[in-house]
């Protein structure tokens, strides 16, 4: 697919976190109330309002002290288990980009996805006793609207280091080369094949990003193998019953006597 | 000649079997709606998803109710030791002739009995955890809908089986549901200790 991808260079970030502001602000998303975590990581987690987040992490390297900068958000797999789970159909899709984008019109609220995504993305806007929340499931979009006019992301737009850069799909192998020379890990989600790649200084985990990120296994279990044989499986059980009628036929204990008890 | 009536089932054991009937179909074609997206256009039957998922859940308590219910209500003999097997049972559907020597309940029934309650069992705590799904934590609930899932494949299956022998399959059988009665003839046949001995 002539995809695109968000290219994160973790080493040019400088935790300013003007991505997550600029993503509030194009989506029109509502501020969430902060809470001291001991890091300047703010808001505390990602949520219906929050698409995105800068995650600070402190490791210890050869007994110095390690500043990493992840992000957690959206990674647009194109094996996506948001997609896998959702039973509505239309109700997430891929577009020519590469971008999963939840269709909130058609999304049911059923959160399958929110429990279906490798990097716990997607994120449910209850219904409160008050009646706000609009009971359905929330991500970031890869701004489609903005593709869709020609623009780039409003994180990758406002990113003043160059650490968020949006670029072609098939400039990633290119890419790869130069940052392997750097001593740099890339990290594009294995066989998922996320449209936002990683280019790390340390291990995955250290940027709160899943070693081997895969759809889950319950969640594979589930719609990949027992959907499609359940059908199979249920098919075959009326064919067997028809089959068991037509050739072996109902046992009637009354046959003997005509009609039987029926006087 | 008057045919000799004997009773099998009580009108509260019936009455907990209707409802548990009516539930289950009620929830087998809201629950499909959302098994795939292929059959999607099922919870129109309910006028769409939201109305369908409501009536689901508040279905699945009726039907998680009466799984208990009924269980309770046939325990006795679903626990009581027979001398019939499952090969006499599979070999008494294929044989006209051969009848498993069952007592109230022939080892099949008994192996659908037990599957009936703990499927029962699993769908509605799966079912329960899938309506409030933030209780459990994430890599828990992952499994409930897998579960969900993979229990209700089993049930369709089975009820399916169940449906076909209590009606087609052997015919006199649907008169349990409807008068509670059997014919001296059918209860002979069909579970001939039980005959022998409680009747």
């Amino acid at each position: 697919m002539a995809g695109k991808m968000i290219l994160i260079d973790t080493t040019k970030c400088t935790g300013c976190r003007g991505c997550q502001v600029a993503c509030k602000q194009w989506n029109s998303l509502s501020a969430v109330a902060t809470r001291n975590l001991g890091t300047h990581e703010n808001p505390p987690d990602l949520a219906y309002n929050t698409y995105t987040k800068i995650i600070f992490s402190e490791v210890e390297k050869n007994g110095e002290l390690a500043w990493y900068f992840g992000q957690h958000r959206c990674m647009h797999c194109e094996d996506a288990g948001c997609m896998k789970a959702c039973p509505v159909p239309g109700a997430i899709t891929r577009d020519a980009n590469g971008a999963v984008v939840i269709n909130q019109d058609l999304c049911t609220g059923c959160k399958y996805c929110v429990f279906g995504c490798p990097f716990n993305v997607p994120r449910y806007d209850h219904k409160n006793a008050e009646g706000y929340g609009v009971d359905k499931a929330f991500k970031c979009t890869l701004c489609f609207d903005r593709l869709a006019m020609g623009e780039q992301p409003a994180c990758t737009k406002t990113c003043p280091t160059g650490a968020l850069f949006f670029t072609e799909k098939a400039k990633l192998p290119e890419i790869a080369s130069s940052a392997a020379q750097r001593g740099l890990k890339v990290y594009d989600g294995g066989s998922l094949k996320t449209n936002v790649v990683f280019l790390l200084r340390g291990e995955p985990e250290e940027y709160g990003l899943p070693a081997k990120p895969a759809i889950p296994t319950p969640t594979f279990l589930w719609r990949t193998i027992m959907k499609p044989l359940g059908i199979a499986a249920m098919v075959a059980g009326i064919f067997g019953v028809i089959a068991h009628y037509s050739y072996v036929g109902p046992k009637d204990i009354e046959e003997g006597d005509g009609e039987g008890g029926k006087h | 000649m008057a045919e000799i009536l004997v009773k099998r089932a009580s009108p509260i054991q019936r009455l907990s079997h209707w409802m548990h009937m009516v539930s289950f179909i009620i929830l087998a074609l809201s629950g499909l709606g959302l098994y795939a997206r292929s059959f999607f256009g099922l919870t129109g039957l309910f006028g769409g998803v939201d109305m369908s998922r409501t009536i689901h859940h508040y279905t699945g308590i009726v039907f998680f109710a009466t799984t208990f219910i009924i269980f309770f209500q046939w325990a006795h003999a679903i626990t009581a030791r027979g001398e019939d097997s499952l090969v006499d049972v599979v070999r008494s559907y294929l044989d006209h002739d051969f009848h498993a020597p069952a007592g109230k309940l022939n080892f099949g029934q008994k192996l659908f009995a037990w599957f009936a309650f703990f499927g029962g069992l699993v769908m509605g705590l799966t079912g329960f955890a899938m309506w409030f799904p933030f209780v459990l934590g994430r890599g828990l609930q992952q499994w409930m809908y897998f579960l969900h899932n993979a229990f209700f494949v089993g049930l369709m299956l089975f009820i399916l089986v169940h449906l076909y022998l209590g009606t087609f399959g052997n015919p006199g059988s649907w008169r349990i549901m409807v008068s509670g009665t059997v014919t001296k003839a059918w209860a002979k046949a069909h579970h001939p200790k039980w005959d022998a001995e409680e009747v």
